[in-house]
């Protein structure tokens, strides 16, 4: 058994609203309620070492989430029993597993993430212009923060568009040196005229790729 | 547009969960549904330990459903007037005009408005006067209770002093008038009368003379007057949260809390709290430390907070810490000692308890020994100089100073006498580490009610403006910062807690001004409370820069805490006639 423990949790719709820092609060209570033997970080402020998978935007669900705990001893057995017995309401402990301690960062993964958007459509895409837009050369955006404004590729990310008369599923790749924003996706389906209004967002699969 | 969606666009949504480890869900069908309201935001009111006193205890009953409500974002609002919502509860997102009973704390003067508009944006109306039977009732309690006046129009009812109890019985009636057993809103005013510590509005008003003062009090019935403040007896029994609601976003005190003991050994003058909460009642060690691991172990926090008016005044503390301290180390719970006294005994305390690496803070609250005697600080400079030399000599590495100008009895010498004092102790401090930090906090003085200062005029807007200037300018050219509460902030918070019921005007006309979360540096307005208090023909120099004669009929005279007229006068007197 290894001392670093990977945790497959769900985000759930009634915590959507709390950020990423959030949840990791929530973790960091939540191993203190459990009386998990979790590390410390060194320091005047000692945190517990939760470190946390690819984030989930402030109002999105996920339903495959994932982050490791290091612990300072070999756990009991009643690990996941414990984590599942404290857990507050909206955040799931689905399963847990050992990964090797020297293992890279679970941010350092590339990931497939299939998204699943529900809303309206002012007009739904066809089936055939979706497959048209995935087989274009380039999907060109402009990204724009206060500092830089770019061009984003988002061919590059983008593998896969699914649509129904309420909802968007979108696969999306991403990696340690970038990704698409869920909004890009909208704005290029906006631009050619199908203009989606999200109601809720969930990451349905989260998969760390080779 | 529904909620949900709203909560999409606007910014920290985080505020509006309602689902929050330990909060409290019921079925609809409770007899009783009641809503605890703050009227500020939700990193202000979870941090609060009143809110979470009085929502745990009314929970405890199975007869009532309470839940809570915070002031809106300024987002939110403008998404719930665009989408014709309502104001809703965090647990079950009804709006607040549907629930039979709703509670509002009043910790600070400058929320007032946003209790109206809270009200106004849950569907209730604002002023007593315009409910009717399907309305809820509306209730108040807290600290600002001590002048209840200014906010008299829109409740049914205000509890002065302790609420354990107090919430429950006030509930109970409130049940009754549901199920008809009263029948009417007028009866409910009345027997909510009866219940000890319980301040009715609508059961007399003030009659003023042509000059504006009170001439007398007009009571529409027999009542008890003045109302007596409820106080819960003993601590150890009385019902403490010990399975707090553990907040999903950051709060501005976001640790578990513990109340060591209430009121406060000392007896300076010019603090309301210290008159609010006497007598003085101290938690057995025993009770504070099983609350403590309990609320830890329920919560999972990794910091607790040891609570009171003075913390170094709990004559157990060492003993509190020691037990506790093995649970805290094993799961790196940090501990925090808020309202430290400028001593050694502190400050050795504040070492063994919190490490060096905080903040320190003291208030000497004036500049010499003369002054610091009239307002009944018991602090000398050999001890505040005796606290910085031991922290400068512990690692203490940043030192805040807290003082207040306009005080009763000031001087031009006081004012250099905080200039002074702080640069001594700037020197001491330095020659024992050259890296410390020493930073002054510096705001006007407000002559609060309840108090022995409560006759005295307050300081005017400019002179506290130029007394900061002189502290600020000299303190600055030496490299110490000198920050401290906007002047107008202390003007108006003078102008409502000194005020009578006409002040009720103000504050309305302020919030249909705009004024929504004043408290915040970055939102408030002065022309807003400007307009307000010209439309309203209010004067607030009135209410502020004029001494009170001890046979005038003050506002607040209705409302008895524990110390009595007499009392505060011969304090006053004895203050100002310099014998100590």
């Amino acid at each position: 058994m290894s001392k670093r423990v990977r945790i497959r949790y769900k985000k759930g719709e009634e915590i959507a609203f709390l950020s990423h820092l959030d949840v990791w609060r929530a973790f960091s209570r939540l191993v203190r309620r459990a009386e998990i033997p979790v590390e410390f970080s060194q320091g005047f402020h000692p945190r517990p070492m939760i470190s946390m998978g690819p984030a989930l935007p402030v109002g999105a669900s996920g339903e495959e989430e994932l982050l490791d705990i290091f612990l300072e001893r070999e756990p009991d057995s009643d690990l996941l029993s414990r984590l599942k017995a404290c857990s507050p309401p909206g955040l799931e402990i689905k399963e847990i597993s050992f990964v090797p301690e020297k293992d890279k960062a679970l941010t350092a993964f590339p990931f497939l993430s299939l998204w699943h958007l529900s809303g309206t459509w002012e007009k739904i895409p066809e089936e055939g212009f979706l497959k048209a837009l995935l087989q274009r050369e380039e999907l060109f955006t402009l990204r724009s923060t206060p500092k830089v404004k770019k061009q984003i590729n988002l061919k590059e990310y983008l593998r896969a568009l699914k649509t129904g008369s309420d909802f968007l599923e979108m696969e999306l790749f991403s990696s340690p040196s970038g990704g698409a924003r869920l909004e890009e996706v909208l704005g290029l389906l906006e631009r050619e005229g199908y203009k989606f209004s999200v109601q809720a967002i969930s990451r349905r699969k989260l998969i760390p790729l080779k | 547009m529904n909620i949900e969606k709203i909560l999409m666009q606007v910014e920290k949504p985080g505020r509006y969960l309602g689902s929050e480890l330990n909060s409290i869900h019921k079925t609809s069908e409770v007899p009783l549904r009641i809503v605890i309201c703050y009227p500020d935001l939700y990193e202000v009111g979870m941090s609060n330990l009143g809110i979470s006193i009085i929502y745990h205890r009314l929970n405890q009953e199975p007869e009532f459903w309470c839940e809570r409500a915070f002031a809106p974002g300024l987002d939110l609002e403008k998404k719930l007037r665009e989408s014709h919502l309502y104001l809703f509860s965090l647990e079950s997102r009804t709006p607040l005009k549907d629930f039979d009973l709703i509670g509002f704390s009043l910790q600070y003067e400058l929320t007032y408005p946003q209790v109206l508009n809270m009200l106004e944006l849950g569907g209730v109306p604002i002023r007593t006067e315009d409910r009717e039977k399907k309305d809820p009732v509306v209730v108040a309690g807290g600290p600002c209770t001590a002048n209840p006046e200014p906010m008299a129009p829109f409740f049914d009812a205000m509890l002065l002093g302790d609420g354990e109890e107090a919430s429950v019985e006030i509930a109970r009636a409130v049940l009754d008038y549901k199920m008809g057993a009263i029948s009417t809103r007028t009866e409910l005013h009345s027997v909510l009368s009866k219940i000890p510590g319980v301040y009715v509005p609508s059961l007399f008003e003030p009659e003023f003379s042509e000059s504006g003062i009170i001439l007398s009090w007009k009571k529409r019935e027999e009542i008890v007057w003045p109302v007596k403040s409820r106080k819960v007896k003993d601590l150890d029994s009385a019902f403490f949260p010990v399975k707090p609601i553990l907040p999903g976003i950051e709060t501005i005190h976001d640790r578990a809390q513990v109340e060591l003991f209430r009121g406060c050994i000392r007896g300076c003058r010019f603090c309301e709290a210290g008159f609010l909460y006497r007598p003085r009642r101290f938690k057995r060690p025993e009770t504070i430390i099983s609350q403590a691991r309990e609320i830890l172990k329920n919560t999972g926090w990794e910091e607790l907070g040891l609570v009171s008016l003075s913390t170094c005044d709990y004559p157990w503390l060492e003993q509190v810490l020691r037990t506790l301290e093995p649970d805290l180390r094993k799961m790196r719970v940090q501990i925090s000692l808020p309202s430290l006294r400028a001593d050694s005994f502190s400050v050795n305390i504040a070492k063994l308890a919190m490490g060096s690496n905080i903040t320190l803070t003291f208030a000497p609250e004036a500049g010499t020994q003369r002054l610091r005697n009239i307002i009944g600080k018991d602090l000398n400079e050999e001890e505040i100089l005796e606290a910085i030399r031991l922290a400068a000599q512990n690692g203490f590495s940043r030192i805040k100073l807290y003082f207040m100008v306009g005080l009763p009895g000031e001087t031009e010498k006081d004012l250099e006498g905080i200039v002074n004092l702080v640069l001594k102790l700037n020197q001491e401090a330095r020659s024992i580490n050259r890296k410390i930090h020493l930073s002054v906090s510096c705001s006007g003085f407000v002559p609060k009610p309840q108090t022995p200062f409560q006759w005295e005029k307050m300081e005017e807007l400019s002179e506290l403006k130029r007394k900061r200037y002189f502290i600020r300018s000299r303190l600055e050219q030496r490299g110490i910062e000198v920050g401290g509460q906007k002047e107008e902030l202390s003007f108006l918070e003078g102008v409502i807690a000194r005020g009578d019921r006409r002040v009720a005007d103000v504050i309305e006309a302020t919030w249909r001004n705009g004024s929504r979360l004043d408290g915040w540096s970055d939102h408030f307005s002065w022309e807003r409370w400007e307009k307000a208090f010209e439309a309203c023909g209010i004067d607030p120099p009135f209410y502020l820069y004029r001494k009170r004669d001890k046979s005038e009929s003050l506002p607040w005279e209705g409302a008895f805490y524990t110390a009595g007229k007499e009392y505060l006068y011969r304090e006053r007197v004895r203050a100002l006639s310099g014998n100590e």
